[in-house]
C-alpha cells in the first residue's frame, strides 16, 4: 500500500499522518511530507502512524533524520498510535530511548 | 551463485514482467507460481546452473532484479505469495514480510550495489539514495539477482535471500542514536533464528508457524 501524509494542526502541534506502508520504496513519498513539515515551521511535530501497516529500518531512519531537521529550529518529534506490529519493532530498536511514543 | 555457467532453464519457471506499475507487480508476484523469474534478471543469471539446482531444492522460489526489490511493496507481495502457495499462515506473515523487507534491500543495497549503510553517510540521505538510485539504474547492477526462497520443515519455515555481490559483513547492532543499522536487530527480534553466510550474501531466517 503506497504511502501518503496530510498535515493538520493541534494547536501548536502540527500533527503529520501517515498512511500505507513506510518501507525504503517510499522514501521520495516521505521527502514530499518532511518538506511540507518544514514549511509549516512547526515546533512540535505529532507522526500519527495509526495508518500506517508496517515499517523498516529506512523508515526508521528517515524518521531520525525528521527529528534532526526539526530540532535544527528547536522543534520536537512524537510518534503516535502505532499498530501492534509496527508497535513491536519501535520496542525492538529502542525507539522510546529517541522518541515519546504515545500509543 | 558466483560460479554459474549456462544451462536449460528450468522449465518450472514462470516469468513475470516487472515492467509495469507498483500495484501492477504486487499482483503479478502474488499471482505466480512456484518458481518466479523477474523479466528484469539478466539472462545468463536466469540460466544459471547453480540458481535453479537452489530452486530445485526449495517449493517456493522467487529470483528478483536488485532494481526490482527496492520497489515498494515487494515484501508484502512475497509474503502474501508464499501464503497463497500456503506456505506461511496468517499469524507469521507480518513476521516474514518485515524480515523479507530488511533482507532484500540490504541483498540489492550492500550486496549487489556494494554500498555501505547510512550511517557512513553522515546522515546525507539525498547523498545515499542517489547512489541507490544510480545503482538501480546501472543496467549490469540492477538487473543482478537476488533470489529469495522458501521451504517449510514442520512447524518451522525457512527463508533464505542471497545475493551476488562480494559479501557484506552485519552490524553488530547500531546505538539507538545511529541513524542506520537496524535491519538486523529488525530481523533477529521477528525471527526465531538468523543465520549469515556465504560471506554476508545470504540470510537464513527461521520462522516457527503454526499455521493458526
Amino acid at each position: 500500500m503506497p504511502l501518503t501524509h496530510s498535515l493538520s494542526r493541534n494547536g501548536d502541534t502540527v500533527v503529520l499522518k501517515l498512511t500505507g506502508d513506510f518501507t525504503f520504496g517510499e522514501n521520495t513519498a516521505f521527502r514530499a511530507a518532511v518538506d511540507d513539515v518544514c514549511a509549516a515551521a512547526a515546533k512540535v511535530v505529532d507522526v500519527d502512524m495509526s495508518g500506517l501497516g508496517t515499517v523498516d529500518s529506512a523508515a526508521l531512519s528517515m524518521l531520525m533524520l525528521l527529528r534532526e531537521r526539526v530540532a535544527k529550529t528547536g522543534g520536537s518529534v512524537s510518534l503516535s498510535r502505532p499498530s501492534a506490529q509496527v508497535a513491536r519493532i519501535l520496542e525492538v530498536v529502542n525507539f522510546g530511548r529517541l522518541f515519546t511514543i504515545n500509543a | 551463485l558466483a560460479d554459474c555457467s549456462p544451462s536449460t532453464p528450468d522449465p518450472r519457471i514462470s516469468v513475470v514482467d516487472t515492467d509495469c506499475g507498483d500495484a501492477a507487480l504486487a499482483s503479478r508476484i502474488g499471482a505466480a507460481g512456484p518458481l518466479i523469474v523477474d523479466r528484469a534478471v539478466a539472462p545468463q543469471w536466469v540460466e544459471c546452473t547453480a540458481i535453479l539446482r537452489h530452486a530445485a531444492q526449495r517449493p517456493l522460489v522467487a529470483v528478483l532484479a536488485a532494481r526490482t526489490v527496492l520497489r515498494p511493496g515487494i515484501a508484502a507481495a512475497l509474503a502474501d505469495w508464499a501464503g497463497t502457495g500456503g506456505m506461511v499462515s496468517r499469524g507469521t506473515r507480518d513476521d516474514v514480510r518485515s524480515v523479507l523487507q530488511e533482507a532484500i534491500v540490504n541483498a540489492a543495497v550492500h550486496g549487489s550495489f556494494g554500498l555501505p549503510g547510512l550511517d557512513s553517510f553522515d546522515g546525507d540521505w539525498d547523498a545515499f539514495t542517489a547512489l541507490v538510485a544510480n545503482g538501480a539504474a546501472t543496467p549490469r547492477l540492477g538487473a543482478l539477482p537476488v533470489v529469495v526462497s522458501l521451504r517449510r520443515l514442520n512447524r518451522r519455515i525457512v527463508v533464505h535471500i542471497d545475493d551476488t555481490g562480494s559479501g557484506h559483513a552485519a552490524p553488530a547492532g547500531g546505538m539507538p542514536e545511529c541513524r542506520g543499522g537496524r535491519g538486523f536487530t529488525i530481523m533477529r527480534s521477528l525471527s526465531a533464528a538468523l543465520h549469515v553466510s556465504r560471506r554476508g550474501c545470504r540470510i537464513s531466517a527461521g520462522f516457527d508457524d503454526r499455521r493458526t
